[in-house]
C-alpha cells in the first residue's frame, strides 16, 4: 500500500471508528438519550420508575380544561394510538394549542401526568395567515394546522390569570 | 414603522438576535482582515531582519 | 484528465495571488444577496400563521445554523486532504475555517435560544438537536486549542487535523438529530427530501441569505488564507513582491 492510501485508510478508518462508536454509546444509552417518551410507551410502562421524565405528543382537540380561578389546566397528550391526560399548575406558553405538538417534563401520579414544565413543540411548517386559513377551509389531515394565534404574544409571563387560548372559530 | 420595530410583539427576541448574529458578521469581517495584516507586518519583518543580518 | 489546476492549489504564491483576485467576487454578490434578503425578510414577506413576526428569527438562525455546519465540513475536507494528499494549504483552509465557524455556532445556539424562549417556552433544552450543536462549537473550540497549544507547528496541523475530521461524524448527527429521536426542535423545513415547508414568499428571502452567507463565507476564507499562507512560508522568495502590492 502506498504511503498515501496508507493515510487515507487511516483517516476513513478514523470516521468510521467514531462513528461506530458514536452508534454504539447512543444505543446502548437510548433510555437516557431518550429526550421524550410518547404517550404508547409511557401507557406500555417503557419509562424508567422513579425519576421525572418528559412526555410529547399533541394536544388532544378540545381537551383543554381550566379550574375557575386558579392556574391549574388539564389537557390530554396523545399519539393518536394512546392518550395521557396532564394536570398543570402554572402559565402556558403562548404557542400551546389544541391539536398542536407539547413537551410537559412531570411525572405519573396515578393515571395523571403531572407535570412541572409545559412546552410547545411547533412543527416545521411555515406559512401566512391567509394560506392556514384556506388549508383549514378546505379540510387538512388531523395532524394539520393548530389554530392560528388568539391573545397576542408577550415576553415576560403574566401576573394576572392567563388569557384563553382555546381555540378561536371552532376550528 | 413602530409596528416594524415592534415584531408582533416579540422584539425582544428578534431584534437581539439580528443584533448578535450581523455582530458576528462583522467581527468575522475584521478578524480576517487583523489576521491578514498581522501575517503581511510579520513578513514584513522577517524580511528586514533578514536582509539586514545578510 | 489533468490534475495540474489541483495540485497548483498547492503552490503558496499561486493560492495568494487567486485568494487576492477572487475576494471581491464573492464579497460584494454576498453583500447583496444578504441585504436583499434582509429586506424580503423583515419587511415583505408575510407575518406566520403561527409564531407572527417572530418566525423573522430564521433569517439569522437558519443561516448560522447552516453556517456552523458548512464550515465544519470545509475544515474537515481541507484536513482530511492535508492529512491524506500532504498538502499544507489544507491545514491552511481548515485553520481559517476554525474561528469562523465557531463564531456562528455561537450565533446559531444565541439565536435558537431567543427564539425558544417566546415559542418553546425556553432558551434552552438538552435535546438532541440543541446537546448535538453544542457538542459542535466543543470540536471548534478543541481544534483550535490543539493548534494553540501545540508548539510544533507539524504536530498542531496533525492533531488538529485529525480532531476535525473525526468530529465530523457530529454534522450528519446534528441533522437528522430531530428526525433520528424525539426532539423539541422540529424538523427541518428546507434541507430535506421534498418541498420545502414554507410558504414561498417566505422561503426566497431564506434562501437568498443562505446563499449570500455562503458567499460570504468564501470571501472570508480567501482572506483569511491569505494571511496562513504567509505565515508558513516563512522565507520563501516570492514574498518581497507579494508585500509590494
Amino acid at each position: 500500500m502506498t504511503p498515501r492510501r496508507r493515510r487515507m485508510a487511516l483517516v476513513l478508518g478514523i470516521v468510521a471508528g467514531v462513528a461506530i462508536a458514536g452508534a454504539l454509546a447512543l444505543s446502548a444509552f437510548r433510555k437516557n438519550v431518550t429526550f421524550f417518551f410518547d404517550p404508547t410507551q409511557v401507557t406500555a410502562g417503557k419509562v424508567p420508575p422513579g425519576e421525572g421524565f418528559r412526555l410529547g405528543g399533541m394536544v388532544t382537540k378540545g381537551s383543554l380544561r381550566r379550574d375557575p380561578g386558579s392556574l391549574e389546566v388539564h389537557f390530554v397528550v396523545t399519539d393518536y394510538r394512546h392518550d395521557v391526560p396532564v394536570s398543570y399548575t402554572g402559565v402556558l406558553p403562548d404557542l400551546f394549542r389544541e391539536g398542536a405538538g407539547v413537551v410537559a417534563h412531570g411525572r405519573m401520579q396515578g393515571g395523571t401526568f403531572v407535570a412541572d414544565e409545559v412546552l410547545a413543540k411547533h412543527d416545521e411548517k411555515y406559512m401566512p395567515p391567509a394560506v392556514a386559513e384556506s388549508l383549514k377551509r378546505h379540510g387538512e389531515s388531523r395532524e394539520g394546522l393548530a389554530a392560528p394565534a388568539a391573545a397576542p404574544p408577550r415576553p415576560a409571563p403574566p401576573a394576572a390569570p392567563p388569557t384563553g387560548t382555546s381555540p378561536t372559530a371552532g376550528s | 414603522m413602530s409596528r416594524f420595530l415592534d415584531m408582533g410583539g416579540y422584539a425582544a427576541f428578534v431584534w437581539p438576535a439580528y443584533a448578535v448574529t450581523f455582530a458576528i458578521v462583522f467581527l468575522n469581517i475584521i478578524w480576517a482582515r487583523r489576521a491578514l495584516a498581522r501575517s503581511r507586518a510579520e513578513a514584513r519583518r522577517r524580511l528586514a531582519m533578514r536582509a539586514e543580518s545578510s | 484528465m489533468t490534475w495540474t489546476w489541483f495540485h497548483r492549489l498547492g503552490s503558496p504564491p499561486y493560492v495568494y495571488a487567486l485568494a487576492a483576485r477572487l475576494t471581491p467576487w464573492f464579497a460584494w454578490p454576498a453583500a447583496l444577496l444578504i441585504a436583499g434578503g434582509l429586506w424580503g425578510g423583515l419587511v415583505l414577506a408575510p407575518p406566520d400563521y403561527q409564531q407572527g413576526d417572530g418566525f423573522r428569527i430564521v433569517y439569522v438562525h437558519a443561516p448560522s445554523a447552516w453556517m456552523s455546519l458548512m464550515v465544519y465540513m470545509t475544515m474537515a475536507i481541507a484536513a482530511a486532504i492535508a492529512l491524506i494528499w500532504r498538502i499544507k494549504v489544507g491545514h491552511a483552509v481548515a485553520a481559517a475555517c476554525a474561528p469562523i465557524g465557531a463564531s456562528f455556532t455561537f450565533a446559531a445556539l444565541v439565536t435558537g435560544a431567543l427564539w425558544g424562549e417566546p415559542m418553546w417556552g425556553t432558551y434552552w433544552e438538552w435535546d438532541p438537536r440543541l446537546t448535538s450543536m453544542l457538542i459542535l462549537l466543543f470540536l471548534y473550540l478543541g481544534y483550535m486549542g490543539l493548534r494553540a497549544g501545540l508548539e510544533d507547528t507539524q504536530r498542531a496541523d496533525r492533531a488538529s487535523a485529525l480532531l476535525a475530521v473525526a468530529g465530523s461524524v457530529n454534522v450528519p448527527i446534528i441533522h437528522y438529530s430531530v428526525t433520528w429521536w424525539n426532539s423539541l426542535h422540529q424538523a427541518p423545513s428546507v434541507m430535506r427530501f421534498g418541498k420545502p415547508t414554507m410558504a414561498l414568499s417566505m422561503l426566497v428571502p431564506l434562501l437568498m441569505m443562505l446563499a449570500g452567507f455562503t458567499l460570504y463565507f468564501v470571501a472570508l476564507l480567501l482572506v483569511r488564507l491569505r494571511g496562513e499562507v504567509l505565515s508558513r512560508e516563512r522565507a520563501a522568495s516570492w514574498i518581497p513582491e507579494v508585500l509590494k502590492t
